[in-house]
């Protein structure tokens, strides 16, 4: 236990746990801030405006469309041999729907989600870099050499270090996820809609969390590995990269040109996606021959479950890697 | 007296890439008795900070015994490691902590009372500078940072790697006040040093190691008498007369090295019979002086580490010593 207090009192006293944490927080306050000032709360007269303004505009086509429009169209389709009725229909009173002309208004219900997603990403985002300069700097500075010298149990030692980088990032973001709800619901009050909230929706709404809890642990334990497998920061932030413009940008032009089926599938964000909102649909365009007309591709539905056994799996292989590395590799 | 420490047969060899190998240890042994203040004494790269890591389980050995407190090490470490205390090589703590917490958190990770954070603090002569960042220190100041934090868990064995690197005179000569003072209260000291004057006055007995095999071992007297020469130093009172004097001595049976202001006499006469042998013939001595061999000389002969005018030595350019038969 003693290890423990130590290991969680170190990582809150670095600097870079606290700049980033308050870069989190201060990310989503901007947002938060955004979206404040570009949502407005609908009331009757404002749907009034909105209907007489979708009004006017119909009314206002519609009169080009008598003046010039038809006269035009029906010319132009002479020249083409094609049916003018088919061709020349003019505006549609559907096509001006009162909504079309409102102001923007946040639907916390039907928003949220996204929502959750945006802090789930920023918190697994602020966690890869907190887990992976944790025991990076550890590394580089000699910390860890120090450290060990007093606890001579090398696994023990790393693992301590990982559940604490994990557990005090998932302790964190659970409290700033609560904040986000807060604010969220504070926006959809003042300058939109909290309706239709019922006792399902706010369990969805845990699930959501809690599956960007998992997203968080993960990102922090991957940079966290990654760092103690290179033993530096630096490390965990080389391979980032490299994995975003390797996997990301050259996987995808690989995969298109050799026309794999859902090629998605091998995408980093397809699963994050797919973890975050319950399950995303992948589309196999290889399945189609467009040039034989209109083609409807087969569809993949990528389940929460399958991307979490995708993230499980690497994870699992990453420390395990970790923790035989500082087994076996002499400390120098 | 018991064995602190007993290290035996002790290889290792660092692997780099393309299969390229550097024997560290080749065979290393050292012996390490309760109580005593211990150099252990060698050129850079001869093999000391392997040993030391090693010692501490930092690093695997491929082959030796090492016995620790009475137990075997790397397997038993765990269970003495609260009685080793230990600082490797040059001080490394995190820039951006202070003093007092770069302490209060290993004290936290091993257990210690946070009152002897201030108490190690104190003895070190950091009191007044426990809350700046350890990243304002200087060397010396980190030295003594380091060398608190090898005595937080009052340990029974202290290993210290080159602590008096960077400090001032007076943070030598406390640092080495505070080793007898440990060492009297039983605390075993290992000392590893490049400054051998302070060797010489604080140790009991010296390991001295090269290419990763001991060259000698035992209390400083014994290694130091039995690499001195016996030579005496003879000065006359007119220069030119060293030529004749010399003459007079090798007749009389000596050994005589002749210098340009001095001869170094070795061999049966006594400084008495110099005098004598030396009078008769109307030749006065201005000085006459026993040789005396230090520290530093014993170690430059045994190591092979001399500087020679004209010539840049190598790191690994030291004595390869003949393997210990065990016994």
């Amino acid at each position: 236990m003693s290890l423990v207090r130590a290991e969680r009192r170190r990582f809150h006293k670095r600097r870079v746990t606290k700049v980033m944490l308050l870069v989190g927080v201060l990310l989503l306050g901007v947002i938060a801030t955004g979206m404040w000032f570009s949502n407005h709360k609908v009331s009757d007269a404002t749907r009034a405006r909105a209907a007489a303004e979708a009004q006017r505009n119909y009314e206002e086509q519609q009169r080009f469309w008598d003046n010039v429009g038809r006269a035009d169209c029906e010319r132009a389709a002479k020249e083409r041999s094609v049916d003018p009725a088919q061709m020349c229909i003019g505006p549609r009173p559907e096509d001006f729907r009162a909504e079309y002309y409102m102001p923007s208004s946040y639907d916390f219900k039907n928003n949220f989600r996204d929502m959750a997603m945006l802090w789930a990403v920023i918190m697994a985002f602020v966690g890869l870099i907190v887990g992976a300069s944790y025991v990076g700097a550890e590394w580089s500075s000699g910390g860890m050499m120090n450290l060990l010298t007093w606890q001579p149990r090398r696994m023990r030692v790393l693992g301590t270090k990982l559940l604490i980088a994990v557990g005090a990032m998932a302790a964190w973001s659970a409290l700033v996820y609560l904040v986000w709800i807060g604010i969220q619901w504070g926006i959809g009050t003042y300058r939109g809609t909290t309706a239709g909230m019922t006792s399902g929706t706010w369990q969805s709404f845990g699930l959501v969390g809690l599956r960007g809890l998992g997203l968080v642990v993960a990102g922090t334990a991957f940079g966290f590995v990654l760092a103690s497998l290179g033993r530096r920061t630096a490390v965990a932030m080389g391979v980032l990269i490299a994995l975003i413009v390797v996997t990301q940008f050259g996987l995808t032009l690989v995969l298109f040109a050799a026309r794999v089926r859902y090629p998605t599938l091998y995408f980093v964000g397809s699963h994050m996606s797919a973890w975050m909102q319950g399950k995303t649909t992948l589309f196999d365009e290889t399945s189609c021959d467009y040039s034989m007309g209109m083609c409807e591709p087969k569809q993949f539905d990528l389940t929460w479950q399958m991307s979490g056994a995708v993230f499980g799996a690497g994870l699992l292989l990453l420390v395990a890697a970790a923790m035989w590395q500082i087994r076996q590799r002499d400390v120098v | 007296m018991a064995a602190v420490l007993e290290i035996r047969g002790l290889h290792k060899t660092y692997r780099g890439a393309f299969g390229r190998e550097r024997k560290a240890l080749d065979g290393f042994d050292m012996l390490v008795e309760a109580g005593e203040v211990h150099g252990f004494l060698g050129p850079n790269g001869s093999g000391k900070t392997t040993t030391l890591r090693t010692l501490l389980g930092l690093i695997r050995p491929d082959a030796g015994e090492m016995t620790v407190l009475g137990r075997t090490v790397p397997q038993n470490l765990p269970d003495i490691v609260a009685e080793i205390g230990a600082i490797v090589e040059s001080p490394q703590f995190f820039p951006h902590f202070s003093a007092r917490d770069t302490l209060s958190l290993l004290a936290d990770a091993g257990d210690v009372a946070q009152q002897r954070v201030d108490e190690v603090l104190e003895l070190v002569g950091l009191r007044d500078r426990a809350r700046d960042k350890v990243r304002t220190f200087s060397l010396g100041m980190k030295q003594r940072l380091a060398v608190a934090s090898a005595l937080l868990r009052t340990p029974r064995l202290l290993i210290l790697d080159e602590p008096a690197n960077g400090l001032d005179p007076g943070g030598i000569r406390e640092m080495r006040d505070l080793m007898r003072a440990l060492a009297a209260n039983g605390m075993t000291v290992i000392l590893s040093s490049h400054i051998l004057g302070e060797v010489e006055q604080i140790c009991d007995s010296v390991t001295i190691i090269s290419r990763g095999r001991r060259v000698t071992a035992g209390s400083v007297a014994q290694v130091l008498a039995a690499n001195s020469t016996a030579q005496t130093r003879v000065r006359t009172e007119h220069p030119a007369q060293l030529a004749t004097a010399a003459g007079f001595l090798i007749q009389a049976g000596a050994t005589v090295d002749t210098q340009a202001d001095q001869l170094l006499v070795t061999g049966p006469l006594k400084p008495a019979d110099i005098t004598r042998v030396l009078a008769v013939r109307d030749v006065y001595v201005s000085e006459l002086t026993a040789v005396t061999a230090d520290l530093e000389s014993v170690f430059l002969q045994l190591t092979e580490t001399a500087p020679v005018a004209g010539q840049a030595r190598q790191v690994d350019e030291s004595v390869v010593v003949a393997p210990e038969v065990p016994a």
